[in-house]
């Protein structure tokens, strides 16, 4: 977690990168191994695609890590952190912002951050409920750097993002004996680095780690998206404003701005990372949608749906009121023909919403994964777009999850327009 | 010829292809000119069979189901996946199966079969049926009254209506002096006001009264089997069953071929034309339960209603309790889609697939047993009954109305009775 006054680039630490070899350790004498969860990704072919990678380079080179640990200082913490929950079974992100929409548009440099989270991690019931995981990693040792500051951020965060429980990690900073019982009561665990190890063994499941937590790929795809200036606005939107929206407006917003960068999706590889980055919140944000739907009754979806996109009953109807005003007044001004009509207001999609919403509420068990396994796939994409050959085609998922995922990324790209050469992976 | 909504199209080619798959040879010469109605009709049935399947990992058991369940032939599978693909309801992904078909909307399924059917280039004989039948479906005509038919030569209307005939998919029933009336036997259902304008179009007389009054007496509570009728009644009920008002599903189990007529719907569970599907699935339940009420060999079902219950019961994971006859008393339900059978030992426990569909097809057999829209269980005592309920199906209403007309027709003029016990009901 980061403070806005330090920069979403500032780990709060000192400015030494972290030591480099060939395969990137966290810290001086730690055992170079490979992590559990590391041992989770499953090896495979690539996928075979008519798109060539960004660049040739197999591996990032010294100076790429590099540039990479100067720009985030804490990344192999996260990473490893992400890889320890993805193989629980979480759904992992890191480096969510939270923040004001708009000013976020450009990415990290322009946002007015109020704080960040370094790696946030959601899994879902069968009731469609989010358990929701906060993790800030600070891998610095600077007195500057407050464990009990950082916890009591950490706990308004949480709240602010209907988090359950919170892991604050100090690798290289003492952590006084009275803050552990401060932090517990606030449902926050601290951990120094041993007990971080300690953690991340305990965490380590079954699920494969999707490629983009992994340290090559994830230094290359960062280097790779940075010269993508036409994907900032969208990365802007994934990592700040998202958040920002936690409700039912995640759904038209999502669409939108998939709309409005439908061009640069398609016909790369890193377009086609970008696409299935979206859609994993797309499906957060459908599967917030199912627990609307199971809490109000399925059997009511194709009423409660359409209000639900507005923000409730009251709204709904009060733009349905306003839309016919508007067409009114237009007619009264004989903008609108007689044979012409205003749009409905119901996006285009709704049918199609409706479809999915029905289908994930009738298998939960399988609904729950999809987020999951787009995010599986996006590091597919992400090994793709680099280079770097990690994990196969199989997540693991059941063939349900399988098609729901598939079913969610059509209703994306139809409403969208986006180019049917992102569903490729699927 | 004007042209019709292609949902209406879809269903009227659902309906085809059930009629010509029940009674028609499949290898008739005249079948040669229904061959994208059969096609597409088939692809609306397939369609329906999957439904809520989601994934479908095992092609050659589909192969096999649609075989025994629906007749579609082994051979023509692929082409009937084709129109499928085509409609937007199923894709293929890396070998597997994602069934696409539309669960909110049900109509649009239809719809898109048949917008398919209106682009394709078909033989006039195959779109001049599924245009009378659609006329039919509204209301009973004349011959003279089917606008489809207007212009048209006599000798293509005596095709059309021959095929129509033996597919048992038109009936004509002569209403005094002049040329018959032709019904179509899915008129009746999901619509009391349709039924009682539509036998308002006959006379009245006397015979059927007798009948139908035992059947509205079952439908008020009284059990009512149509074993105990006189030999004249049981010819009257025929011919009802015959013009799709008593819809009749076969079930052939341990103790052999019984049959299962019901009246026509019309609750509230389903109003829509669209869902008929539906009500055939939760009528193939209830004939399956009442088998095993009145013929099963080991222990008989003795509360229908609260074993139907039991199934929509998730505490009891959607199951029965194990039996040593259900494999072959629900065999026929895995086969519709609507459960699968768990093997514990040496006996059987049938599950139902929990899909939003099928929970809705058990109420709707709960209400169907409820209101007493079962009206007989009976056994059929006919030669070649064992042909037409061959192992791996329940029937359908035309295989009913088929084995109904194994039986001597009713005169009209006892028709005629009928209309005026029903109006009256």
């Amino acid at each position: 977690m980061t403070n806005s006054k330090t920069s979403s680039k500032s780990s709060g630490g000192d400015n030494s990168p972290p030591q480099e070899s060939p395969n990137p350790t966290l810290f001086p004498g730690q055992e170079n191994v490979p992590s559990p969860a590391s041992e989770s990704v499953r090896a495979g072919a690539p996928a075979s695609e008519p798109l060539a990678p960004e660049v040739p380079t197999p591996r990032p080179t010294a100076e790429v890590r590099e540039k990479a640990s100067l720009s985030e200082k804490d990344y192999l913490l996260k990473l490893e952190t992400a890889q320890a929950l993805c193989s629980a079974g979480y759904f992992v992100r890191m480096n969510v912002a939270l923040s004001e929409p708009l000013l976020s548009a450009r990415g990290a440099q322009k946002l007015t951050d109020i704080t960040d989270v370094d790696v946030l991690a959601t899994r879902f019931a069968t009731d469609f409920h989010p358990d929701t995981v906060c993790v800030s990693c600070k891998a610095g040792s600077s007195k500057s750097l407050s464990p009990i500051k950082e916890t009591l951020m950490m706990a308004g965060v949480m709240r602010y993002l209907k988090a359950e429980r919170g892991y604050a990690i100090f690798a290289d900073r003492k952590i006084d004996a009275h803050m552990y019982g401060l932090a517990q009561q606030l449902d926050i665990a601290l951990f120094p680095l041993e007990e971080w190890k300690l953690w991340k063994g305990r965490q380590v499941g079954n699920q494969p780690v999707p490629a983009h937590f992994t340290a090559d790929v994830y230094v290359m795809l960062k280097e790779q998206l940075g010269r993508r200036n036409d994907l900032d606005g969208l990365f802007g939107y994934t990592r700040g404003e998202y958040w920002y929206y936690r409700d039912f407006r995640n759904i038209q917003n999502l669409v939108g701005v998939t709309r409005r960068n439908a061009k640069s999706l398609s016909g790369t590889l890193l377009g086609r990372f970008a696409f299935l980055d979206l859609l994993s919140l797309f499906s957060l944000s459908v599967l917030q949608l199912c627990e609307f739907v199971t809490f109000t009754g399925a059997s009511r979806l194709a009423e409660t749906l359409p209000p639900y996109l507005f923000g409730g009953p009251s709204v709904y109807k009060s733009r349905r009121e306003l839309l016919r005003r508007v067409e009114e007044m237009l007619r009264a001004r004989e903008i609108l023909e007689k044979d012409q009509q205003l749009p409905p207001l119901d996006p285009a999609y709704l049918t199609d919403l409706a479809e999915v919403v029905a289908r994930y509420s009738q298998k939960p068990i399988d609904a729950i994964r999809v987020p999951q396994q787009i995010n599986y796939l996006a590091g597919l994409a992400a090994s793709e777009a680099t280079g770097i050959t990690i994990g196969g085609r199989d997540s693991g998922e059941s063939s349900t999850t399988e098609k729901f995922a598939f079913d969610i990324a059509t209703l994306l790209v139809k409403a969208a327009r986006v180019d049917k050469d992102v569903l490729s992976l699927f | 010829m004007g042209k019709i909504d292609s949902r209406h199209v879809g269903l009227r080619l659902y309906e085809l292809e059930s009629a010509f798959a029940s009674n028609l040879d499949p290898t008739s010469p005249r079948l040669r000119f229904y061959r994208h109605s059969r096609l597409l009709g088939q692809a609306a049935r397939l369609c329906q069979l999957i439904r809520g399947q989601d994934v479908i990992e095992d092609q050659d058991r589909l192969v096999a189901i649609a075989a025994a369940q629906l007749k579609i032939d082994p051979m023509h599978f692929e082409s009937v996946l084709e129109v499928l693909k085509e409609a937007d309801l199923i894709e293929e992904r890396r070998g597997k199966l994602y069934e696409k078909v539309r669960q909110i909307d049900f109509s649009e399924n239809y719809e898109r079969v048949g917008d398919i059917w209106q682009q394709r280039k078909k033989d006039e004989r195959e779109e001049l049926t599924v245009y009378a039948l659609d006329e039919l479906v509204e209301f009973p005509r004349y011959v003279s009254e089917l606008d489809s038919f207007s212009g048209t030569s006599d000798t293509l209307q005596k095709t059309i209506l021959e095929v129509a005939s033996n597919a048992r998919l038109v009936e004509s029933l002569s209403v005094g002096a002049g040329e018959p009336m032709l019904f179509a036997p899915m008129l009746w259902d999901l619509d009391p006001k349709r039924v009682s304008s539509a036998l308002g179009q006959l006379g009245t007389s006397s015979g059927l009264k007798q009948i139908m009054g035992k059947v509205q007496a079952a439908r008020s509570g009284t059990e009512l089997s149509l074993l105990n009728l006189t030999h004249h009644e049981q010819e009257l009920a025929a011919k009802a069953v015959t013009i799709g008002l008593l819809p009749t599903f076969p079930v052939d189990s341990v103790a052999g071929v019984k049959s299962f007529t019901f009246t026509p719907y019309s609750g509230a569970l389903i109003t829509e034309q669209t869902e008929r599907e539906l009500l055939g699935k939760a009528r193939a339940i209830v004939s399956c339960v009442r088998y095993g009420q009145q013929y099963a060999g080991a222990s008989r079902i003795r509360y229908p209603a609260a074993l139907l219950r039991a199934l929509l019961d998730p505490s009891r994971n959607y199951s029965l309790a194990s039996h040593s006859e259900a494999k072959q008393q629900y065999g026929q339900l895995v086969l519709r889609g609507v459960g699968r059978i768990v093997q514990t030992g040496s006996w059987y426990v049938f599950q139902l697939i929990p899909s939003e569909e099928n929970k809705r097809a058990v109420r709707l057999a709960i209400e169907l047993l409820n209101r007493n829209e079962i009206v007989e269980e009976r056994s059929l005592n006919i030669a070649d009954a064992s042909q037409l309920s061959a192992p791996g199906a329940i029937g359908n209403e035309f295989d009913g109305i088929s084995l109904a007309h194994k039986r001597k027709r009713a005169g009209d003029d006892e028709l005629e009775d009928l209309v005026e016990i029903l109006r009256r009901g």
